[in-house]
């Protein structure tokens, strides 16, 4: 209704004369309380603008006011699968500058975009950029040969730096952009820049839209220029806004993943695992936790898919099919299965969640809504840092030797406090998991030092004995203690030493060495068990073997790790069977 | 009484309305702008303005300035042992301007429009908001500045005007605007910004640009980093001015009695310093024209209003933006002040004004966060879904439909953004509500989420769910705010306790900062003068004699005048 008869709101008779309806706005603007009365300020704005509109329509009907540029760009080359429409010229074009990208437009391959030059700049101030390319070519010493160059690129010699950019990316199906013909193209984008920043603010849009346009429409043959391009027109301010224009939008993709593949290459990189582990072929199988953490995976995968989606499509589906499957552990050697547990619980997620929890190095670690405040969480870390490591130890310090550590801790008090666990038992969570680190860490050394914590392992293992043979069995498997052993305040302030002493050693993540579950004992050990234990030599062997009763495969251990501590005899084997308990 | 208040980076100024015009309003140094600088000692006295300007050379700790920059953030500011938040300082400019009214007028106002930059997001109007309520004002209403502007220079002869756009490069904020003049309604169809640029960073530029030659032997490189910092932004403040005068200036730097670094800087190498900042300036213009639809062609003016656009760099780039000059008629640092007078006329309904209407828009676009499934069965967070877009005409009231995304759900919680980004955390988070829905498959229950954005400024968002009709609202509040009228009364007494000069003292105070500045910046036998001159100064001081202080005052500050206008050599 007043879509089609606006003037009704304006109490006007309908008309086309815009002073009038101007003047009609005015004055019902003036006579309203804008604040009190929204719709109706909304409905007289549109009725305005609707009116305007009309008008402008009816002066353009006149045929002696036709505008020039609405005859001057051809339809339907605006390309119909990106909703960007060719720039409109402000200047009538001159002859030959409106070309059509003919070849892929009758193949019907791949969006056509810019089809439409910018006006062929007509000003002396913009032709002396034509000459600078000319000059260019003549004086940069590593140009020798440009022009040989041009000749087998099979270019016309003085096309405006436009013609030549679209001729190279365009006339060429290869999808890659060889060395030479980069060259040329990267020199003439580079003379597009030039003529944009000189020029005038419309006419820069229009070389910015004409050139998002080509770009995006030749990917990839166009991927070595995107990064020059992008910095000349500032993209990156524009592509993660929701109104960026599509073109830009598809180039900002491409460069970030560009960005990313050639950042996550290096070793270093936080995710470099995870993505290597992606790029293989085939599906993974049931050992791929030990090559990257699921919470990497899913982090790489949902960025990915989150950013640059097309990136997926290069990766082996089967790949990331069986990461979203779980993983059925089969037995496999002791000791491995807590150190899986433990790479498994590494992982952070999404770092741009709506809450989070920010780590010493500036990680945000995501919480929901059922985890805790950040605040209580950071002081629960810490007091269960303190707890472990003992007082006066904290998450910072822990996090500047061991960050692997200080992760795992952080991830581990958070779902715990999530799950409504209490504050002792957090800290008995995290007391066992430092202690399973504190093995790990203590098995890579030799000599005293693992002596030393050789002689910890054996009391812990004693208190555990002590407990059950279940405890002492678990304490065995996992270097953990359950919550109904009882640890004297003397191991305690022990194990807090071990632990801080280790802190800045890594964890090892290889854990080949201990992979190689036969390890010699020597017959004198052997004996030493036996006679200690008073047990036939069969149920001893069977013992090492973990088979038998818990308490006798208790037993037995505990005599070994005993007798192994005083035994003088070759170091290395000492060393690898302290090293395996 | 309505006044009027351009709370700047760099200066500050108060205009009234009187007699059918703006007026603006001196302060007790005769300038009617006031630098946006706070001096503060041990004892609490504080320095306001130019003699806190002064001040900064002998004391760069216990001075701020640009602190602006800071409003709505939790960056605090340490003078003389206290601390301050951006919006105590500007608490203590306001109450400074305030000062001047009453002493022009003889009474105190107790209302003010003040203008804040187009682009200020929601948490810096608040802030801004919150600073006058500390010195004692109620805020009628936040204008933007380039509408203030737009407003004095729009109102210089009353007529008719096709679109302009309102160029406004300030000491640390860019705004655009684009508007139109017609039967006397100021009609804003786009604003846009950038909340980090201003001539601050024109200073920042030129300081690195000289830095490496201007102290080839690393002795600037040896000082305390404030005072460093200060001298080199407070020389490269003077010659950047100085630069906007002639082809050719010279940056210096006095270190002590005998030490004075110099070098000279051409207009070409700061244009090619500038290259960078003098490129963010295209990006706002572009969107203001793309979001009104109006072509740079079609524009009628440039008009400029800001410190900064008096650079000749910035001119040159406008001028080659456009292909035509700037119009440079209004003053570039009165025209704020002097727009906002005319908005407290306004709205105080002066007889004057009657005619004239005034729309504005709201620059950036308000939304919600939503989830979507992803094409894998995931679930993608965290997206931002505009309800209100950017450089929609205010007041506005705008509906948008949502619906559950799990069986059963229970809940929906929306959160309540500002900005442009795709994602919502790179969008300003302003608040969140959460309404309880009926249990039903995904998707089956409608949620009408509308947002309401009045011509102040304040957002409120209503909930109606259809299902069981059933309506939840919140008015938006910062959490600033929810510390309550007690916290607000209790920042006020602290700046209360501030103790200010008498305005006679004060005279005296601003002229021995002004001495000890002239002392720092010069060496040799001009800088024995200037000391023994104070020495002087301090001795009449002592005689509380008001003829013979007069007497000393007046002297001292012809030999200032003397020494400044005949230059630094």
């Amino acid at each position: 209704m007043t879509d089609r008869f606006p003037w009704s709101v304006l109490q006007i008779a309908p008309t086309g004369d815009r002073r009038a309806i101007r003047k009609a706005y005015a004055d019902a603007i003036k006579a309203m309380d804008l604040d009190a009365d929204v719709e109706g300020y909304a409905r007289l704005r549109n009725a305005r603008d609707l009116a305007l509109q009309h008008a402008r329509l009816e002066e353009d009907a006149r045929p002696d006011a036709g505008s020039p540029e609405a005859s001057a760009v051809p339809e339907g080359h605006s390309g119909p699968a990106w909703p960007l429409a060719a720039p409109r010229l402000s200047r009538s074009l001159s002859e030959g500058s409106v070309r059509v990208s003919a070849l892929r437009h009758e193949d019907g391959h791949g969006p056509s975009f810019g089809t439409v030059f910018p006006d062929r700049p007509s000003e002396p101030g913009v032709g002396a950029t034509l000459e600078l390319d000319a000059n260019q070519s003549l004086s940069a010493p590593t140009l020798l040969g440009y022009g040989e160059i041009e000749a087998a690129l099979g270019l016309i010699p003085g096309q405006s730096p436009f013609e030549r950019l679209e001729s190279v990316l365009t006339e060429d199906s290869a999808p890659h952009l060889e060395e030479p013909a980069r060259i040329v193209a990267s020199r003439a984008l580079a003379a597009v820049i030039e003529d944009a920043r000189s020029a005038d603010i419309s006419r820069q849009e229009q070389v910015e839209n004409w050139l998002a346009g080509l770009l995006a429409g030749n990917w990839p043959r166009s991927a070595p220029l995107l990064e020059q391009a992008t910095r000349a027109f500032s993209w990156q301010d524009e592509w993660h806004r929701f109104d960026a224009r599509p073109p830009v939008r598809f180039i900002g993709a491409q460069v970030r993943a560009e960005r990313f593949r050639s950042k996550v290459q290096d070793p270093a990189h936080r995710y470099h695992r995870a993505w290597r582990e992606l790029n293989r072929t085939g599906p993974a199988g049931p050992f791929r936790g030990l090559r990257a953490s699921r919470e990497d995976v899913q982090f790489v995968l949902s960025g990915i898919r989150a950013n640059f989606p097309h990136v997926e499509e290069e990766l082996d589906p089967a790949r990331i099919e069986s990461w979203n499957k779980p993983v059925l552990w089969p037995r496999i050697v002791l000791g491995l299965c807590w150190l899986l547990l433990l790479l498994h619980l590494l992982g952070v997620s999404w770092p741009f969640g709506p809450r989070s929890f920010q780590t010493p190095d500036g990680t945000r670690i995501e919480l929901s809504d059922e985890a805790p405040d950040p605040k209580v969480l950071g002081a629960a870390i810490d007091a269960a840092v303190a707890d472990s490591f003992g007082k006066g130890h904290d998450l910072d310090w822990l996090w500047a030797r061991d960050p692997v550590l200080g992760e795992t801790i952080v991830i581990r008090v958070r779902d715990a406090l999530q799950s409504g666990k209490g504050e002792t038992q957090v800290q008995r969570l995290v007391a066992n998991f430092v202690r399973q680190a504190t093995y790990l860490k203590g098995r890579t050394l030799s000599g005293a030092p693992l002596e030393e914590l050789g002689r910890l392992r054996l009391d812990q293992l004693r208190a555990a004995r002590n407990d059950s043979p279940a405890a002492c069995l678990s304490a065995l498997n996992t270097a953990q203690l359950p919550d109904t052993t009882g640890v004297s305040p003397g191991l305690r302030t022990r194990e807090r030493e071990a632990a801080a002493r280790l802190a800045s050693l890594p964890l090892p993540n290889d854990d080949a060495a201990n992979n190689d579950a036969t390890i010699h004992i020597p017959g004198a050990l052997v004996t030493q068990v036996l006679e200690s234990t008073g047990l036939p030599e069969t149920t001893v062997r069977a013992a090492l073997q973990d088979e038998g009763p818990e308490a006798v495969r208790c037993t037995v251990s505990l005599i070994l790790l005993e007798v192994a501590l005083d035994w003088d005899g070759d170091a290395a084997q000492r060393t690898a069977i302290l090293r395996s308990l | 009484m309505l006044i009027g208040i351009d709370l700047g980076t760099t200066n500050s100024a108060v205009a009234i309305w009187q007699d059918g015009e703006a007026r603006l309003v001196p302060a007790a140094s005769g300038e009617v702008l006031t630098p946006s600088a706070i001096s503060l000692d041990e004892d609490g006295h504080n320095w306001i303005g130019t003699s806190a300007l002064d001040r900064r050379a002998t004391h760069p700790g216990d001075t701020a300035t640009s602190f602006k920059r800071a409003m709505g953030s939790r960056t605090v500011f340490s003078l003389a042992g206290r601390d301050f938040q951006a919006e105590d300082l500007s608490a203590l400019v306001l109450s400074a301007l305030v000062r001047d009214v009453e002493s022009l007028t003889g009474c105190k106002p107790a209302e003010a429009v003040i203008t804040v930059p187009a682009y200020f997001n929601d948490r810096q109007r608040k802030a801004t908001r919150q600073a006058g309520e500390l010195a004692g004002l109620t805020v009628r209403r936040l204008i933007n500045e380039p509408t203030a502007a737009a407003l004095a220079f729009g109102l210089q002869d009353k007529g008719d005007r096709e679109p302009f756009l309102v160029f406004d490069l300030g000491g640390g904020t860019f705004d655009v605007s684009i508007v139109e003049m017609f039967d006397g309604i100021v009609e804003v169809r786009a604003s846009a910004g950038d909340n980090r640029l201003g001539g601050d960073d024109f200073d920042t530029a030129l300081a690195s640009l000289v830095r490496e030659r201007l102290d080839p032997d690393k002795r600037l490189a040896a000082l305390a980093p404030a005072r460093r910092d200060t001298l080199l932004l407070r020389a490269a403040r003077r010659c950047r001015e100085a630069l906007s005068l002639s082809n050719e200036a010279e940056f210096f730097v006095t270190l002590d009695e005998e030490t004075r670094l110099s070098t000279l800087v051409g207009q070409d190498e700061f244009e090619a310093a500038c290259a960078p900042l003098l490129d963010r300036l295209r990006d706002p213009i572009v969107r203001a024209l793309r979001d009104s639809a109006i072509e740079a062609a079609e524009l009628s003016e440039i008009v400029l209003v800001g410190g900064a656009t008096r650079m000749p760099v910035v001119r040159k780039a406008i001028t080659r933006l456009f292909g035509r000059f700037p119009n440079a008629t209004v003053h570039p640092d009165h025209a704020v002040a002097l727009g906002a007078a005319i908005q407290a006329g306004l709205a105080g309904r002066d007889a004057a004004l009657e005619e004239i209407r005034i729309t504005d828009v709201c620059p950036y676009t308000l939304g919600v966060e939503v989830a979507e499934p992803d094409a894998h069965g995931g679930l993608q967070r965290g997206l931002f879904s505009p309800i209100i877009e950017r450089n929609t005409p205010v007041p506005v009231s705008r509906v948008q439909s949502y619906s559950t995304l799990s069986d059963g759900q229970t809940q929906i919680e929306f959160g309540i953004y500002q900005g442009e980004a795709r994602e919502v955390v790179r969008n300003i988070r302003l608040g969140e509500i959460r309404v309880p829905v009926p249990s039903r498959p995904a998707g089956e229950v409608d949620v009408e989420v509308r947002f309401s954005y009045d011509s102040s400024g304040l957002l409120e968002v209503d909930v109606h769910i259809p299902l069981d009709d059933s309506r939840h609202n919140l008015v938006l509040v910062e959490e600033e705010d929810r510390a309550g009228p007690e916290d607000l009364e209790a920042r006020r007494a602290r700046l209360a306790e501030l103790k200010l000069h008498p305005r006679e003292e004060m005279q005296n105070q601003a002229l021995i900062a002004r001495a000890e500045r002239c002392y720092e910046d010069h060496i040799g036998a001009m800088r024995h003068a200037i000391g023994r001159w104070i020495t002087h100064f301090a001795g009449a001081l002592d005689t509380q004699d008001p003829h013979v202080i007069r007497e000393a005052r007046d002297r001292l500050s012809a030999n200032l005048d003397g020494i400044e206008t005949s230059g630094p050599l």
